[in-house]
């Protein structure tokens, strides 16, 4: 039964970008409570910066400008840089001035940031998906991705990487909300707003910051998902930040290690669904959305319990 | 006649001033009643540019556009009882048109010709009845969808409707035994009634333009009565609204009922109109177009979606014709992104939007709205 | 504060209506309203609609399209023209939806100028529009489009790729004879094409004495194939099939070598791009591929195509592009051949053309506007695709 083994960690696997995509996701929701649409589209320019940052030239609005070069480290880096200034800027213009609006205005807006930035790449990069370049240290001379097999099971040395990455920046983001001042201020600006700022937080920088940090993990977890799939494209973002929103609210919305929890779960539920429901890999994309259902259906607070409250 | 409610002009704020009371008489009043004088202009243009263009335009390509316009009036009208007056944020509306366009396609398909091998063109009358029973389908869809959102709020409610239009259309594109899948069904016999075909673009046109009328009136009149005074109670507040004893769940269910079974119908004509469906006509880009017209036109009244489709369909043809538009065609996107963020952020209410929307919408007003909300639930409980 | 702005409202209202009024009559006027390269053209000149996704998620193959087109018009107009007049295209995007191109088939039928339609190149666009153009006369050649329920639109209605029917058949017969493999599994995109090719490839295995072990399907757009491979891997195939694109193909590819699945691949059609080597790397080395054009051929006709794509577009065509160059001159050499620009004739020349040497290969019409084209295949050898040594029979 090694296929059984291969297909769990194939879902592993995927869990853990979804988990990168759903930690970043649900710090930021349980602050501003906004399923920020827009969300996929920092972790696609994520990928298309440090894609940028790696080659030695890039077509850009059709006409080819030469690039830096760097390695995969720096180039993430800096795309994470980049990214968190874009949501900080996208927070500021598009949902800040909705903070006090209802649910409906705010979530409308998102979608049009989203539309908005899925074609603003599409003009900068053209339509065309673009190859990730193939990462050193990652890769044989042969130009595959280094790998090795473990009873029975093929992992590469990149999936690999991905996994301790994820768990490092969960370790991190948790420690840092739980354990810092910011992160004390973050917690109280989720739980009220008016209450905190009343005693003294600056609601309006922690919320910024909140995005710079969500945002640069989001460009991250885009970096990581384009080099283990050696592409990225304009729309490559929608279906990641919407099965990343879902991963969340599965693991309980506003909990980190339950995001984390939550992407690892659905990544298992889709590999291994996919596998062994009948007509399962036809209807792989469905499982998603039913396991949401479910959830808001049965147990709404998530797995591991939410730190906001249900009804508003 | 004080209270009588088709004198009181509460949409747009102007009861107390009393200038603007209207005593039109009640046929005119039920159909372009609950508006404001304002918005009654804007229609009874509309309505006469809509009769007489067809005949002033000789081009076919223009009434095929109008045609295209008036569908998509009736799915925002539609969508717009669902968000604009319940304010559900409801992300997978276009479901239900797929879903009455399905339903026509596989009844006429799959079970007359395939199944019966009968000579479809003798089942006309058929198409008028599956516009009813399509609708009606779909309104059962929609309380049945609806039905598990009841206690989600806001953003879950959105992706959880988002979820459900994704899965039904999932299911069309690969229940191939039903739908044959992304094939598609081809074959939906044109309309036609008592010997008359409905060949020409022009007569298309026309029976769509009545289909959307009576949607209309049908609308209008629902959400002027107590059911849609209930909507606008729950869009408001729904914890005051339950306190003042309105089921909310009995018309939340009833909204999506309601607004699901317009998009039915209309798939219905759809499917007569195109003679083919398949799934590509029924992504979730639709959802987003379908909700950007709602909003762009003003939430919450009658005229609102109407406007947003014929200035937003209107707008997109003739961007078409640039030649930069043509070589960029993301530029499009971009234009429906920064409508949609701009509309959002100074203009919530729309281009039509009722003062009562703007009110709940803009921030600053909404803020002491939500400090008495908070006030009353603590008392409340 | 707002009631001022409502007077302004209604205004503004009323002035657009009017707009839209004096939009919709002025469109009655100049029926070239809607032309980007050709302006309100007398009736003479060769204007053809090209019609394809030119946005949205398959924007690259309109792209394509297009860039076919416009080399074909490039080349009619040095050479003087079509019966004496200029060449041009109008482009129609029709995002692969079909009441999109229900829409741009209605503005090609109004503007009087278009005399033929270079599209469309999705099968249920090309199902929805084909009603449309089949009505009104006007002929309609499809350079991509496979869906069997084409054939029957009518006879304005023509193409010049093969159906699926035909791929599939010609690339099992391949698969068990000419290579010699016979367990062999399927991975399919569940669109119209992915699926109705590989249905039409696995009972041609199985008929001709092969075996399908496994047979997995995904949707366009997905990126996680992993599943479906472990699958096939278990059932241990000699070869995969992959029906579908290469966005999705090359993904497959290169999770296929890393699950250890070291077998031949064969991809369908809509592989046969210089991105899939791009996009693949490594894992592509060596993957057969069903082409409905190879540029490498050493023909006269291609060579003098892919030398003006390369100088124009820099890097190589693909079947897309090649298709609608095909269609553009075919076209052209009907009307060339009608002696004059028009609907019907070109319709009729269509008719009576004969074999038409295309670049794509030889172009004869059956009485459904069908072709019988033979099939090419070509390998990826150090990132480029060249003629396979094996070929299949060239009938």
């Amino acid at each position: 039964m090694s296929s059984f083994a291969q297909q769990l960690v194939n879902g592993l696997m995927i869990g853990c970008l979804y988990a990168l995509i759903a930690v970043a996701y649900t710090m930021v929701y349980g602050i501003i409570e906004l399923i920020n649409f827009a969300f996929g589209e920092l972790f696609m320019f994520g990928a298309f910066i440090t894609i940028m940052m790696m080659s030695k030239d890039i077509t850009l609005f059709g006409h080819t400008a030469p690039m830096p070069h760097l390695s995969f480290f720096l180039a993430a880096l800096i795309a994470m840089a980049v990214v968190g200034v874009m949501g900080v800027v996208i927070e500021r213009l598009a949902y800040r001035p909705l903070r006090n609006a209802p649910r409906l205005a705010a979530l409308i807006s998102a979608i049009g940031v989203s539309v908005l930035l899925q074609n603003v790449a599409q003009a900068i990069y053209g339509s065309n998906q673009i190859p990730f370049p193939n990462i050193g240290l990652f890769t044989t001379a042969a130009g595959e991705p280094k790998s090795f097999a473990f009873g029975g099971v093929q992992i590469t040395y990149f999936q690999l990487f991905v996994v301790a990455v994820t768990i490092v920046v969960m370790l991190l983001l948790t420690t840092f909300v739980r354990r810092t001042r910011m992160g004390r201020a973050m917690r109280a600006s989720a739980q009220d707003k008016r209450t905190s700022a009343l005693m003294g937080v600056n609601v309006n920088r922690v919320i910024a910051l909140t995005f710079l940090i969500g945002s640069a993990m989001g460009a991250l977890a885009g970096a990581l998902y384009g080099g283990v799939y050696h592409a990225a494209w304009p729309l490559m973002g929608f279906t990641p930040g919407l099965k990343a929103f879902i991963a969340a609210v599965l693991g309980g919305i506003g909990n980190i290690p339950g995001a984390f929890l939550g992407g690892l779960t659905l990544g298992v539920i889709e590999a291994l669904g996919s596998a062994y429901l009948p007509l399962g890999s036809q209807y792989r994309d469905a499982f998603a959305f039913v396991i949401l259902i479910l959830i808001l259906s049965f147990k709404p607070s998530g797995l591991l319990g939410a730190t906001v409250e249900q009804k508003a | 006649m004080a209270d009588d409610p088709q004198n009181v002009d509460v949409e747009s704020g102007e009861a107390a001033g009393g200038r603007f009371r209207t005593r039109l008489n009640p046929i005119a009043s039920a159909v372009l009643g609950g508006t404001s004088r304002r918005q009654r202009l804007v229609m009874a243009a509309l309505l006469a540019l809509a009769i007489i263009l067809p005949f002033i335009v000789q081009e076919d390509r223009w009434v095929t556009l109008m045609t295209v316009v008036v569908i998509y009036v009736v799915l925002a009208s539609g969508l717009n009882i669902v968000v604009g007056f319940t304010g559900l944020l409801d992300l997978g509306y276009v479901a239900f048109y797929a879903i009455g366009a399905y339903y026509t396609a596989i009844i006429f398909h799959n079970v007359l010709l395939v199944h019966y091998g009968v000579d479809i063109d003798k089942y006309w009358w058929l198409m008028w009845v599956n516009l009813l029973v399509g609708g009606l389908m779909a309104a059962g869809a929609g309380a049945l969808l609806g039905y598990p959102t009841l206690r989600v709020r806001g953003d879950y409610l959105a992706i959880m409707t988002l979820g459900f239009g994704e899965i039904i259309r999932i299911v069309a594109s690969n229940w191939v035994g039903l739908t044959r899948g992304p094939s598609g069904i081809p074959g939906i016999p044109k309309p036609a009634f008592l010997g008359y075909d409905f060949q020409s673009t022009v007569s298309l046109y026309f029976l769509g333009l009545a289909l959307a009328l009576l949607s209309l009136w049908v609308i209008s009149r629902i959400v002027r009565s107590r059911v849609g005074r209930a909507w606008t109670a729950i869009r408001e507040d729904e914890v005051a609204a339950e306190a003042m004893g309105i089921h909310t769940s009995r018309y939340k269910l009833l909204s999506y009922a309601t607004g699901a079974f317009f998009a039915g119908m209309m798939g219905v004509f759809f499917g007569h109109y195109l003679n083919y469906i398949s799934p590509s006509s029924f992504l979730l880009m639709q959802s987003f177009l379908i909700l950007s017209l709602v909003v762009l036109g003003g939430m919450g009244n009658i005229a609102g979606p109407i406007l947003g489709a014929v200035i937003w369909i209107g707008l997109q043809e003739y961007l078409n014709n640039f030649t930069f538009v043509q070589i960029h065609p993301e530029t499009r996107g971009i234009a429906l992104g920064l409508v949609l963020v701009l509309l959002m952020v100074f203009r919530p209410q729309g281009l039509l939007g009722s003062l009562r929307v703007a009110l709940e919408m803009h921030p600053k007003t909404r803020a002491e709205s939500e400090h008495e909300r908070q006030e009353w639930s603590d008392a409340l409980h | 504060m707002i009631q001022g702005r409502r007077k302004h409202l209604i205004i503004a209202v009323a002035i657009l209506a009017l707009a839209l009024a004096l939009v919709a009559a002025g469109g009655c006027g100049s029926s070239g309203s809607s032309s980007s390269s050709g302006s309100t053209a007398p009736a003479a000149d060769f204007v053809v609609g090209v019609a394809g996704p030119m946005t949205g998620q398959y924007a690259t193959y309109g792209q394509s399209h297009k860039e076919g087109a416009q080399i074909a018009v490039d080349e009619l107009n040095a050479n003087g023209g079509v019966n004496g007049a200029k060449a041009s295209f109008v482009i129609g995007d029709d995002l692969g939806d079909p009441q999109q191109a229900v829409l741009v088939a209605q503005k090609f039928i109004d503007d009087k100028s278009i005399v033929v339609v270079d599209g469309h190149q999705f099968s249920g666009a090309t199902i929805a529009a084909g009603a449309k153009y089949q009505s009104a006369g006007m002929p309609m050649v499809s350079p991509s489009a496979t869906n069997p329920d084409i054939s029957t639109l009518g006879d304005y209605i023509w193409r010049i790729c093969m159906t699926d029917a035909v791929q599939g058949a010609g690339l099992a017969k391949y698969s068990v004879e000419q290579l010699g493999k016979k367990n062999i599994a399927i991975i399919y995109d569940n669109s119209d094409y992915g699926r109705g090719l590989a249905d039409a490839f696995a009972s041609g295995v199985e008929s001709d004495g092969g075996k399908v072990v496994e047979k997995q399907q995904y949707a366009t757009g997905d990126t996680d194939f992993s599943s479906q491979l472990t699958k096939i891997k278990s059932a241990n195939p000699d070869l995969l099939f992959m029906s579908g694109y290469y966005p999705e193909g090359s993904k497959i590819a290169q999770q296929a070598r890393q699950l250890g699945l070291d077998v031949q691949l064969l991809g369908s059609d809509g592989y046969a791009s210089d991105q899939l080597p791009k996009l693949g790397g490594a894992a592509v080395e060596g993957m057969l591929v069903s082409t409905f054009f190879d540029y490498t051929k050493n023909d006269p006709a291609v060579k003098k195509f892919v030398a003006a794509y390369k100088a124009k577009y820099k890097g190589n065509p693909d079947w897309f592009a090649a298709n609608s160059y095909d269609v553009t001159m075919l076209a052209a050499k009907a009307a060339e051949n009608a002696g004059k620009n028009d609907r019907t004739a070109i319709n009729d020349a269509l008719g009576s053309i004969g074999t038409y040497q295309g670049i794509s290969g030889p172009i004869t019409f059956d009485k459904n506007g069908d072709v019988q084209k033979p099939l090419s295949i070509v390998v990826v050898k150090n990132g480029k695709l060249i003629t396979a040594p094996v070929q299949p029979p060239q009938q």
